[in-house]
């Protein structure tokens, strides 16, 4: 090991690599750090016209008043709630189908049932929930009447309206969106082990199951650890897009999440101060979340993000 | 190379602020140039007196363009395109209107344009609106006082000042506020009937044997009949529900049954030794109404889907006559909805109007107060030319200006009839048969929007429905019967100042309520009713509902101060 550079020299070794990161990094500066400058609003009673300098100060009453507030309590239940079983349902799901993916012999069949997984991916929210009033409307919707035929629902019940079913249609849409997508790096990583392991366990006499077990999931675990971190990270911010346009007069105690609550708050009523102590208070969450996730595993598998 | 970049770059970041600084200087010597002209020919007017009915509007009729919101996305027939009406305006006046919509929420694009100070040059806003406030308090409207001063003197004669006094904020006026009535609203003019009407299909009518209609208990047999005989069709439609749109009914077509079981709701919710006025939710009647509907949802008879049915969802459903008994708009019913019907599907679905209903022995009384106004047509400080504007206003506002949004040419699209206007025959059948049309194609009452109360044009649409559609009009008398005049009773424009902390507990008494109503309707039990009802009461009253009601009493006592009544 040589001995220490100073670190003008360092830089100056490594000037091609930071040009190279310089837009990125001037991106971020802009766009995420810039408006953190935003986020003194939350101590003041803002109000537009008085600015950013004039606006009064109040301290943490919006706190105060948010951590009062019996609809918040509800939608930070319900953010963790709908985000929790997302995870427990989504997560998984996406490797399973890689898994099911990389099995498969045939290669074209492969390639169709690929392109059909990501390509719902594509498809708005908006045309997405519009399709699920359709197909589970009381009356005329196909899913409604298969449902019934089954003997799962009653005759007339209405899906779309009913705050029980809320959370599980939730899970259930996103899931179908994204697991093509989402499927595509366990796919990339599987196509990364080295054949050679394979054909080792062939000889060793391993089977189907066996080989996915002991070879292909153990060298899946750093991407599906690295995954997992990021998506703690994201359990307070509950897809904001679905559950917003999903939601009705009938569904809102189960759809109010703090994201739904913020834009709520902010936006439609123009509280802005106290539609921004929401949207901090869920940052700090994540952070928070993000940051336990990440020492446990580094503790426990030596793989983490930072 | 990249110098060079930089060099390019900053010389046309400083080229477009030069820009921008000439352009405002622009506007802002056209505002100063305009200025001195109104003041020279107001004195050139005291000089010759022929001139005093000459109007301001006249003096500039070049190509003019400005900016405005509607608040009401629902309001595409607005928008300015090649309408007669709107070409004759910008063909007399040179100015035409670019009307921009929400493309979602009102109130969501209202706020954030409020917020970043981000306005069109005007705005057409409900005058009671809790924005209303703001924008004034901001600074972000010009008077009209001190428009009218500098650009058109004579146009302050021409206004009410009974409307002025009321409108009036600070001493000032800060809208042109549309379809304020003048008292003798409630004799003359079209009938007023202020709910919208339930009607019942013709044919479904018949089948059950033409019962009597006249408690709610027969409302309800019929219904039950109804959907013994047509076990297909939906018993009940209703509007649209959403109560910060709609108000505490949550629907539109609510009144109907809340003027029924509370025929005195707003007498009673003011409690003057307690100086509070109440949420109409603590109204006995008022609930009963709801009650009335889980009763209906408990029978079968009530579609749940319609408690989140958009408008449109309801209006396509109604087009094709699926509903046994369905509320709609009076005069959408008869001019848009039915003569669809009738083409469509036949005469014999169309829909006829019910009786106001009896409940528990009481008559209906509907409360019809002369309208104060509907929306306020403001001017905001972005307005680059705020001159041509209130010019355009002054034009809308007088009897030219009415008579060319409302009825048009003479000899072109209307004559005089018995000295009332009358449209030509063919306008006349597309405006009663055709409503979509005659709106594409005329644009008739939709140009200007500053509806002004008026003699000759009140007669001449009482006549019009009179002789040409005695179906609504008959209608119109049948309800109108249950008409009390509401104007004394001081319960308009009870909403709390949006910047208050009244006006946020008020939020969340509306977000409540909201919320509640389904779970009101949906209840599968008299007991599962009660407990929603308490545990919404409950959590109104935490979140502060009574300082709403003592500050309602307030502006209560206000309105009637306003109106010279206290």
């Amino acid at each position: 090991m040589p001995a220490k550079r100073s670190l003008t020299k360092q830089i100056w070794l490594q000037r091609y690599l930071m040009i190279l990161t310089l837009p990125a990094v001037i991106w971020i500066l802009l766009f995420s750090y810039v408006p953190m400058y935003g986020l003194i609003i939350v101590f003041q009673d803002y109000t537009p016209f008085q600015g950013f300098i004039h606006s009064p100060w109040v301290g943490f009453d919006n706190f105060r008043e948010l951590f009062a507030d019996p609809t918040f309590r509800e939608s930070l239940s319900n953010t963790f709630k709908m985000s929790i079983a997302k995870l427990v349902f989504g997560f998984p799901a996406p490797i399973i189908l890689a898994l099911l993916l990389n099995e498969l012999v045939f290669k074209r069949f492969k390639r169709i049932v690929q392109s059909l997984t990501y390509l719902p991916y594509f498809v708005s929210w908006v045309l997405v929930v519009g399709f699920m009033y359709t197909l589970l409307d009381p009356d005329t919707g196909v899913i409604t009447k298969l449902l019934v035929r089954l003997g799962l629902i009653e005759n007339g019940t209405m899906l779309m309206g009913d705050a029980h079913a809320f959370l599980a249609l939730a899970v259930i849409t996103e899931v179908w969106k994204n697991i093509g997508w989402n499927s595509i790096i366990y796919l990339a990583a599987i196509a990364g082990i080295d054949p050679q392991l394979y054909e080792a366990a062939v000889v060793d006499g391993a089977n189907r199951f066996q080989r996915v077990w002991h070879i292909t999931l153990p060298s899946l675990k750093p991407t599906i650890i690295i995954l997992l971190i990021l998506s703690i990270g994201g359990l307070v911010s509950a897809n904001f897009d679905q559950l917003f346009l999903m939601q009705n007069s009938m569904t809102q105690d189960a759809a109010n999440v703090l994201a739904v609550y913020s834009y709520k708050m902010g936006l439609v009523s123009g509280r802005f101060s106290y539609g921004t102590a929401v949207g901090l208070f869920q940052s700090l969450v994540a952070f928070i979340l993000m940051y336990v996730a990440n020492y446990t595993s580094r503790k426990i598998s030596k793989e983490s993000l930072f | 190379m990249q110098g060079k970049e930089l060099k390019t770059l900053a010389a046309a970041m400083i080229a477009v602020a030069l820009l921008a600084g000439c352009s405002s200087n622009k506007s802002n010597e056209e505002a100063s140039s305009g200025g001195p002209s109104p003041s020279s020919s107001a004195s050139a007017a005291s000089g010759d007196a022929p001139q005093a009915n000459e109007l301001s509007w006249k003096k500039d009729t070049s190509p003019f363009k400005f900016t405005q919101y509607f608040y009401g996305n629902w309001g595409s027939a607005y928008i300015w395109k090649d309408q007669y009406a709107m070409k004759l305006a910008t063909e007399k006046t040179g100015v035409t209107v670019d009307r921009k919509l929400a493309t979602g929420s009102d109130d969501d694009y209202l706020n954030t344009m409020i917020a970043s100070g981000d306005l069109p040059d005007s705005i057409m806003l409900d005058w009671n609106n809790p924005a209303v406030t703001k924008l004034i308090k901001n600074g972000m409207v010009y008077s009209m006082d001190e428009l009218i001063d500098k650009y058109a003197p004579e146009f302050k004669s021409m206004l009410d000042p009974d409307m002025v006094k009321y409108h009036s904020i600070d001493g000032k006026l800060w809208y042109l506020p549309n379809e304020y009535e003048t008292q003798d609203r409630l004799t003359s003019g079209v009938p007023i009937v202020p709910v919208r009407p339930w009607f019942i299909r013709s044919d479904i009518y018949k089948a059950i044997g033409s019962p009597k209609i006249e408690t709610t208990d027969d409302l309800m047999n019929a219904l039950k009949a109804a959907k013994a005989k047509f076990p297909d069709i939906s018993p009940v439609g209703l509007e649209f529900f959403d109560v910060s749109k709609n108000g505490f009914g949550g629907s539109l077509s609510m009144d109907y049954l809340i003027d029924s079981f509370s025929p005195h709701l707003l007498e009673e919710r003011v409690k003057d030794d307690q100086q509070i006025v109440e949420y109409p939710m603590r109204n006995k009647g008022f609930i009963d109404a709801f009650r009335y509907l889980n009763q209906l949802y408990r029978n079968g008879l009530f579609d749940p889907q319609l408690l989140i049915y958009k408008q449109e969802q309801y209006e396509e459903k109604l087009y094709g006559a699926k509903y046994a008994v369905a509320s709609q708009y009076m005069n959408n019913m008869y001019t848009t909805y039915n003569p669809k019907i009738e083409s469509t599907i036949g005469k014999d679905q169309t829909y006829t109007v019910l009786d106001g209903l009896k409940a528990n022995g009481q008559d209906p009384r509907y409360p019809a107060s002369r309208l104060m106004g509907w929306q306020g047509f403001f001017i905001t400080k972005q307005a680059k030319d705020p001159g041509r504007i209130i010019r355009f206003a002054e034009y809308a506002w007088s009897d030219e200006g009415q008579m060319d949004m409302r009825y048009g040419k003479e000899g072109e699209t209307y004559d005089m009839v018995d000295g009332l206007p009358k449209y030509k025959p063919d306008i006349l059948q597309t405006a009663l048969k055709d409503h979509a049309t005659f709106d594409a194609k005329y644009g008739f009452q939709d140009s200007t929007l500053l509806w002004r109360a008026g003699k000759l044009w009140d007669d001449a649409a009482a006549r019009d429905l009179k002789e040409s559609q005695p179906e609504q009009y008959d209608a119109s008398q049948l309800l109108s019967k249950y008409d009390y005049d509401s104007y004394s009773l001081g319960m308009e424009n009870l909403t709390p100042d949006g910047s208050t902390p009244e006006a946020v507990i008020n939020e969340k008494v509306i977000d409540l309520w909201n919320k509640t109503i389904p779970k009101l309707v949906l209840s599968k039990s008299d007991d599962e009713f009660n407990n929603v009802y308490n545990n919404f009461i409950k959590q109104m009253d935490q979140v502060g509902a009574e300082k709403v009601e003592k500050v309602m009493y307030q502006l209560h006592l206000n309105d009637l101060q306003k109106k010279g009544l206290k």
